[in-house]
C-alpha cells in the first residue's frame, strides 16, 4: 500500500492504481479525454497532466501513466499545471466547430465542462478551421461528427480491445488524421452504442436520442436490464414532463395516463459495476426500453363480452378471474395451469408462490419458457439466457410439483382434458402451447403490460401490470447476484405490480396475503428464504451483493 | 498474370517475409509495398486480402496505408517523381525547380499527367541534403539539379530513354585515423572482398575470441560513445540497461534519416556497409540480441539494395547467421522498409512500425530497453553510433578517446547543406570549431555573399547568428551555446534568407510530419505553420509573434514525443534572435 502526497495530504492508496485513479479516490478530479480505466492507456490527450515530484525531482507528467509509488508527491493545482490544462484545452478547441447549441452532448460534455472550468478564453486563432464531415450515419444506432471529435481513441480502443470487431480506426496522419469507420464497414456490432457513452464529447451520437431532449430536462433512475440473466446496472433517464416534447402540437391537459402521448423513458445509460458489466451494456439491452412507454400497453382490466375485451374495473375482472380458477380446483381436482416468466422480480415470484403454491397448493407452476432462436449468448455480457430472474425462478420453486404438468406437457394435458384453465404472467401463451390446445382452454387469463392485437382475440381476462421502470423489485441474477430495480415513475392507467394484483386476487380467492405494501412482500419474502435472512432493501444497495455463488457453468 | 497468380504470389511473399518476423504481422509492410508494386497502388480489396494473410482487422492496415505518405491509396504515373522542399533543398533553389517541373509536366503535386507517365508529390527531407536539389524518380535519386538537368531528365523519360544522372558523390573528407569514413574514398568498399582487405571483420573476429559481453561493455562504456541520431545518449549505457538472462532482446538500427539536413547514415550505408554490420554484430553480442532489425527509409532504395548486398555477402563469409566465426553467437539482420514518415525515426515509433503499425510513439513507460520490439527488451541505435564500434576494438579506448573531449570523445559524421562552397559530409574530431568547418572545410559562404545563421544540429536545433559561430561542435560546448549537437547536420544561411521564410518551410515539415497522436502537437504545430504562411503572406499582426512563442513554449515538453519540442525550438529561437524579421513583415 503505497503511502503518497497529493497536494500536501499524505494518503494510502491500493497497488496498481494510476494517479489519476488515486486523485480521483480522493475527490481530486483530474481532467482527461483519453484515459478509460477499462481501456489500455493511451497518453494521447494531455490533459491529465500533475506535477510529480520524485527523488527530489520535479516534473511534469501525464497522471493516467504514473502508477502510484511509495514517496510520490504530486501537484495537481500549482500555475504551471492550471496553464498546461488551459492550454491543452486551446489547442483541442482549436479546430473544433463549439456548435453546442446543436450538439447533443451539451451540458454533459467534457470538453465543455472542462472549457467553463479551466479555459474560459478568448479564442487567439485567425486561421479557418479545419472542416470535415459532419452527421455521417456510421451504423444502425450511431452518427459520426468528425468536426467535434477529439481524437482520444477511446471508441476504437473499445473496437479493437472490447469487441474485438475494430470498425473503427483513426486514418491519415497528423492534423489530417480523422476518426472513421474502415470504409468497407459499419459499426454494427453488439455493443455498439457504448461508443456514444466512451466519447468524451458530441462526436458520437446516439440516433436513438438524437435532438430528443436536452440533457438537463432528464431526471435519472437506478435500475436492472431484463433482457438476459446478467442484470446488467443501468440507469433510466427519464423525463415525465410533457411540456419537454419536442414535437409540435402536444396537449397541455395531457395527464400521464396514456401511453402514447409522450415516451417517458429517454434512454438507458449503463452503470459501472465491475461485478456484473463492467462499464458496458449491449445494444439490446440500451435500447429494449420501449415497450414501457409503447401505444400496446394494456391500461386497464379486461374481459371478454360479445365476443370481443371489454374494459371493465378491477373488482370485476379479479373476480371473474378468482371464481375461473376456484372452479377449476379443488377436491382433489387441479385443472388450473399457472405459468410465469423469469422477467418477474422476485417479490411478485414470492407473492405468487405464496398464493398458489403454498395457499391455493396448485401444482402445474411452471417458468421454464422456450427460448427464443433470435437470443443468443457472447463472450462479453450477453448470456445464453434472454430472462433475468431464473435463479428467482429456482428459489421459489415456479416448476410443477408431484404429477403436475411443466411447460413441455402442457398442450398435451390440454388436449387430454386435464387442464382447462391458465393463468400466464407475462408470457404469450402463443410462445408455449399449440393453438389447438389453446382453443380447447376454458378459461385463459393473462397478466400483461403489453397487449398486441392479435392476442385480444384468445384471453378472456387481461389484467393490467407496472412495466419496467414503473416498480420496484430485485432480480437475482445467473450468478446469484440480488439486484435491485428502483421505480422511475407510476404505472400507466390501472396498472399495478404484480405482487399487488397477488394482494387483490388473494382476496377474492378468500385466502387473504395481508400484505400492505412493498415493504411487507419484501420483508415477508427475506423470512422465507435462507440467504435472505439478514437482507434489507437498503442494503442490497446500487451494485447489489451476492447471494450463494452459482456455478457459472450451469447456466451457460 | 492471370488474377489467381498474381494472388498466390501474395501469398507465397507473405510467407517468406512472415518468418522473418517473431509476430507475422510485422510483415505488413514489405506486403504492402509487394501489392502497390503489383497494382500500381494499394486497392480495398488487396487490403482484405493482406488482413487475412496476417491476421490481422482490416482496419489496421487501413490505418497504415492512410498514414504512410509512400503507400498509394490511387494510382501513380510510370514515373513518381518526389521533389525535395525542406530547407536544404529550398535554399539552394527547390522552390523554381518544382513550378519548372509542374510547367514540363502540366499537373500539380499529387496528379497523373493524362498520359499516366508522371506523377509527382512534393517530398520532405530525403536525407540527401549535401546533394540539394534533389528529386527521386522512382528508385533513382537525381542531386545537384538545376533548371537545364530537371528539363533534360523529363524528356529523356519521355522519349523512353533513361536519363543520363550526374550526380556528383558526395564531398567527404577524411581525417587522420577515421573512425568511420576510413572507407569512403575507397572504390568498392560496399563489397566484402574489398572491405575486408580495408580491415573490415577484424574486430568482430577479435570479439568473437577474446571478449565477453560484459567486457565490450566496458570497452563501449570507457570508450564513452554518444548515441549519433540526435540524442547523444552513451552507448555503452544504453546497452547496459537491458535486463540480462535469457529472454529474446532486439537490436533495432536507425538508419530512418530523415531530420532536415542530415545525410551521414546515407555515406556509411552505400559506401561502408560492412562497417555497420561489423558495429550491429559486436553490439548484439554486447547485451545478447540475436536479430538485429534495421530500419531503412524508403527514400533509400539505393542505399537499402547496397546495404541487402552486403548483408548478403556478410551472411555468406560466415560473420552473420549461426555460431559466427565458429562461436556460439547468432545474429540474424533483417532490413525493414520505411514509408516516408519521419516519426519513424523516434525509437518507439520506429518500434511500432516494424510491427506493423503506424509509426506512433509509445508513451514512457515502459522504455524500449524493458518492453520494445514485440514486447522485448529492444534497443534503438543509429547507424552512425554502431558504426563507430569496429573503431574502438580494434584501436582501443584510449586511440578513440585521443580526439574530442572528455564527454564527447572520438570523431563525428557532419552532413553540411546550405550556402556554403562545399557542401558534404565530413568526419572531424569531436569540438571541432564551427567556424573552422564553415570556412575551412567547406570553403566559405557562396561568392558574394555573407554568412547570416546557422542551425548546427539538424533542422530542430535552436539557430545560431552569424557572430555566434565561435564555438565547438561537441556536445557539451554546443549545449552552452543555447542549442544542440543533435545529429551532426549543418544547415547554413548567408544573408539572402529570409527568417520568416526559412521557418514557414522548418514548421510546414513538422505541421506534416506530427503524426497526429497528441494534442499539443497535432493542432499546435499546424497552427504554428499557418501563422507563419499568412505572415509571410503579408497578412500577419503584430501579436501573432507572440502568439508563435506561446504556442511553442505550451508545445514544448508537453507532448508523447520529442517532436514537439523540435518544432517548437525553432520557432523560440529564430523569433528570439530575429525578431525584427518578424516585426518587419507584421507592420
Ligand atoms: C522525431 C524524431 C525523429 C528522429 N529521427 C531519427 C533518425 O532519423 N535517425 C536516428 O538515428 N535517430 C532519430 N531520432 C532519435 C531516436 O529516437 C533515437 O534517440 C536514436 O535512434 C537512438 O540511437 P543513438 O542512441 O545511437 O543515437 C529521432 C528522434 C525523434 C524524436
Ligand atoms: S469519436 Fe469521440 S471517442 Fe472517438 S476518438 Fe473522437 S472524441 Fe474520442
Ligand atoms: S447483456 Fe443482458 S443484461 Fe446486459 S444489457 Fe445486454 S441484455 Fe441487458
Ligand atoms: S509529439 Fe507529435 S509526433 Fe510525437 S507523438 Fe505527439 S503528435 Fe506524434
Ligand atoms: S488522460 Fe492522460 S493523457 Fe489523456
Amino acid at each position: 500500500m503505497p503511502k503518497m502526497k497529493i497536494d500536501g495530504v499524505e494518503y494510502e492508496f491500493p497497488d496498481g492504481i494510476n494517479v489519476l485513479q488515486a486523485c480521483e479516490q480522493v475527490g481530486i478530479h483530474i481532467p482527461h479525454f483519453c484515459y478509460h480505466p477499462a481501456l489500455k492507456v493511451a497518453g494521447s490527450c494531455r490533459m491529465c497532466k500533475v506535477e510529480v515530484v520524485q527523488g527530489g525531482r520535479k516534473r511534469i507528467d501525464i497522471s493516467c501513466n504514473v502508477a502510484v509509488q511509495d514517496g510520490l508527491e504530486i501537484i495537481t493545482d500549482s500555475p504551471a499545471i492550471l496553464t498546461a490544462r488551459q492550454m491543452t484545452l486551446e489547442f483541442t478547441l482549436s479546430n473544433h466547430p463549439v456548435d453546442c447549441p446543436i450538439c447533443d452532448k451539451a451540458g454533459e460534455c467534457d470538453l465543455q465542462d472542462y472549457y467553463f472550468e479551466h479555459a474560459l478564453h478568448e479564442s487567439r486563432i485567425s486561421e479557418p478551421k479545419r472542416h470535415q464531415h459532419k452527421a455521417t450515419d456510421i451504423g444502425k444506432y450511431i452518427v459520426h461528427d468528425a468536426e467535434r471529435c477529439v481524437l482520444c481513441s477511446r471508441c476504437s480502443r473499445f473496437t479493437e480491445e472490447v469487441t474485438k470487431t475494430n470498425e473503427l480506426g483513426i486514418f491519415g496522419m497528423g492534423a489530417n488524421e480523422e476518426l472513421n469507420v474502415h470504409p468497407g464497414m459499419r459499426l454494427d456490432n453488439d455493443y455498439a452504442g457504448n461508443v456514444v457513452d466512451l466519447c468524451p464529447v458530441g462526436a458520437l451520437t446516439d440516433k436513438d436520442f438524437r435532438f430528443k431532449r436536452r440533457v438537463w430536462y432528464l431526471k435519472s433512475q437506478n435500475s436492472i436490464c431484463q433482457l438476459c440473466s446478467r442484470g446488467c446496472n443501468v440507469r433510466i433517464d427519464y423525463d415525465d414532463n410533457p411540456f419537454h416534447e419536442q414535437k409540435s402540437g402536444f396537449n397541455l391537459n395531457t395527464h400521464r395516463t396514456k401511453p402514447t402521448e409522450h415516451a417517458r423513458i429517454q434512454r438507458i445509460k449503463p452503470r459501472h459495476n465491475d461485478s456484473v458489466n463492467g462499464y458496458w451494456i449491449c445494444d439490446a439491452g440500451r435500447y429494449g426500453y420501449r415497450p414501457t412507454d409503447s401505444a400496446d400497453r394494456l391500461l386497464t382490466p379486461m374481459y371478454r363480452k360479445n365476443n370481443g375485451l371489454e374494459a371493465t374495473d378491477w373488482n370485476t375482472a379479479l373476480g371473474i378471474t378468482a371464481k375461473g380458477i376456484l372452479n377449476a380446483t379443488g377436491k382433489g381436482v387441479d385443472k388450473v395451469a399457472v405459468v410465469v416468466s423469469p422477467k418477474l422480480t422476485n417479490e411478485e415470484l414470492f407473492s405468487i408462490h405464496r398464493l398458489f403454491r403454498e395457499k391455493l397448493e396448485l401444482i402445474n407452476i411452471d417458468h421454464r419458457l422456450p427460448i427464443g432462436e433470435e437470443w443468443y449468448g457472447d463472450d462479453i455480457l450477453r448470456t445464453p439466457d434472454p430472462f433475468p430472474n431464473r435463479t428467482g425462478c429456482e428459489w421459489f420453486e415456479m416448476t410443477p410439483s408431484g404429477k403436475g404438468f411443466g411447460i413441455d406437457k402442457l398442450s398435451q394435458a390440454i388436449k387430454d382434458g386435464r387442464i382447462n384453465t391458465l393463468l400466464s404472467i407475462l408470457a404469450d401463451p402463443r410462445d408455449y402451447l399449440e393453438d389447438t390446445a389453446i382453443n380447447k382452454l376454458k378459461a385463459k387469463y393473462l397478466i400483461a403490460r403489453n397487449l398486441p392485437d392479435d392476442l385480444k382475440e384468445i384471453v378472456d381476462v387481461a389484467l393490467p401490470t407496472a412495466a419496467w421502470g414503473e416498480y420496484r423489485g430485485t432480480f437475482t441474477n445467473f450468478r446469484g447476484r440480488i439486484q435491485r430495480l428502483r421505480k422511475a415513475f407510476d404505472p400507466l392507467g390501472d396498472a399495478k405490480p404484480v405482487w399487488q394484483l397477488m394482494v387483490d386476487l388473494s382476496s377474492h380467492l378468500k385466502k387473504p396475503l395481508g400484505w400492505k405494501d412493498f415493504n411487507d412482500v419484501f420483508n415477508a419474502m427475506t423470512k422465507k428464504i435462507q440467504f435472505f435472512e439478514d437482507l434489507t432493501w437498503n442494503g442490497i444497495g446500487d451494485l447489489g451483493v451476492m447471494t450463494v455463488e452459482k456455478s457459472v457453468e450451469t447456466v451457460k | 498474370m492471370s488474377e489467381t497468380n498474381t494472388k498466390s504470389s501474395l501469398v507465397e511473399t507473405a510467407e517468406k517475409l512472415k518468418s522473418r518476423y517473431a509476430e507475422p504481422k510485422a510483415a505488413l509492410m514489405p506486403l504492402l509495398y509487394e501489392a502497390q508494386a503489383r497494382d500500381g497502388y494499394l486497392k480495398l480489396e488487396t487490403e482484405a486480402e493482406i488482413a487475412e494473410l496476417l491476421n490481422i482487422s482490416e482496419t489496421e492496415v487501413h490505418e497504415s496505408i492512410s498514414f504512410y505518405p509512400l503507400l498509394f491509396q490511387k494510382p501513380v504515373g510510370k514515373y513518381h517523381i518526389q521533389f525535395c522542399h525542406n530547407i536544404s533543398c529550398s535554399l539552394v533553389g527547390a522552390e523554381p525547380l518544382i513550378e519548372l517541373l509542374e510547367q514540363e509536366l502540366g499537373v500539380k503535386a499529387g496528379e497523373v499527367t493524362e498520359d499516366g507517365l508522371f506523377s509527382y508529390q512534393r517530398a520532405e527531407c530525403l536525407g540527401c541534403c549535401a546533394d540539394a536539389p534533389v528529386m527521386l524518380v522512382n528508385e533513382e535519386l537525381f542531386g545537384n539539379l538545376t533548371a537545364e538537368k530537371v528539363h533534360d531528365i523529363i524528356e529523356q523519360l519521355r522519349a523512353g530513354k533513361k536519363p543520363v544522372n550526374d550526380t556528383e558523390l558526395t564531398q567527404t573528407a577524411e581525417c587522420n585515423d577515421p573512425v568511420v569514413s576510413g572507407n569512403f574514398l575507397v572504390t568498392n568498399a560496399s563489397t566484402i572482398k574489398v572491405a575486408e582487405s580495408h580491415g573490415a571483420y577484424e574486430a568482430l573476429k577479435k570479439v568473437v575470441k577474446e571478449l565477453e559481453p560484459a567486457q565490450i561493455i566496458d570497452t563501449v562504456k570507457s570508450a564513452g560513445v554518444r548515441g549519433m541520431g540526435g540524442a547523444g545518449f552513451p552507448a555503452g549505457m544504453k546497452w547496459s540497461f537491458v535486463p540480462k538472462g535469457d529472454d529474446q532482446k532486439y537490436l533495432c538500427v536507425n538508419c530512418d534519416e530523415s531530420e532536415p539536413g542530415t545525410c551521414k547514415d546515407r555515406e556509411i550505408m552505400r559506401r561502408d556497409p560492412h562497417r555497420l554490420i561489423e558495429g550491429l554484430t559486436i553490439a548484439c553480442k554486447a547485451f545478447g540480441a540475436t536479430r538485429a532489425y534495421v530500419y531503412i527509409r524508403r527514400e533509400f532504395y539505393h542505399e537499402k539494395k547496397v546495404f541487402d548486398k552486403a548483408v548478403e555477402e556478410a551472411y555468406e563469409a560466415g560473420y552473420l547467421g549461426k555460431n559466427i566465426l565458429g562461436s556460439d553467437l547468432c545474429v540474424d539482420v533483417v532490413t525493414h522498409p520505411g514509408a516516408g514518415a519521419y516519426i519513424c525515426g523516434e525509437e518507439t515509433g520506429l518500434i511500432n512500425s516494424i510491427e506493423g503499425k503506424k509509426g506512433w510513439p509509445r508513451i514512457k513507460p515502459p522504455f524500449p530497453a524493458v518492453v520494445g520490439l514485440f514486447q522485448k527488451p529492444t534497443v534503438v541505435n543509429n547507424v552512425e553510433t554502431l558504426s563507430n564500434i569496429p573503431y574502438i576494438i580494434n584501436k582501443g579506448v584510449e586511440a578513440y578517446r585521443s580526439r574530442g573531449t572528455e564527454k564527447s570523445p572520438g570523431t563525428k559524421l557532419f552532413g553540411v547543406s546550405g550556402h556554403v562552397v562545399r557542401p558534404g559530409v565530413f568526419e572531424l574530431p569531436m569540438g571541432f570549431p564551427l567556424r573552422e568547418l564553415i570556412y575551412g572545410v567547406c570553403g566559405g559562404i557562396r561568392d558574394g555573399h555573407a554568412l547570416k545563421a546557422v542551425i548546427p544540429g539538424g533542422s530542430s536545433v535552436p539557430v545560431l547568428k552569424a557572430e555566434e559561430i565561435d564555438i565547438n561542435l561537441d556536445f557539451e560546448s554546443i549545449q552552452a551555446a543555447g542549442t544542440y549537437l543533435g545529429s551532426g547536420a549543418v544547415i547554413v544561411m548567408d544573408n539572402t534568407v529570409s527568417m520568416p521564410w526559412a521557418l514557414e518551410i522548418l514548421e510546414r515539415f513538422y505541421a506534416h510530419e506530427s503524426c497526429g497522436q497528441c494534442t499539443p502537437c497535432r493542432e499546435g504545430v499546424i497552427w504554428m505553420y499557418r501563422i507563419l504562411k499568412r505572415m509571410n503572406a503579408g497578412r500577419g499582426k503584430m501579436e501573432d509573434i507572440d502568439l508563435l512563442v506561446d504556442l511553442a513554449n505550451n508545445i514544448e515538453g508537453q507532448t508523447v514525443c520529442p517532436l514537439g519540442a523540435a518544432a517548437a525550438w525553432p520557432v523560440q529561437a529564430m523569433i528570439k534572435k530575429f525578431r525584427h524579421e518578424f516585426e518587419e513583415l507584421c507592420k
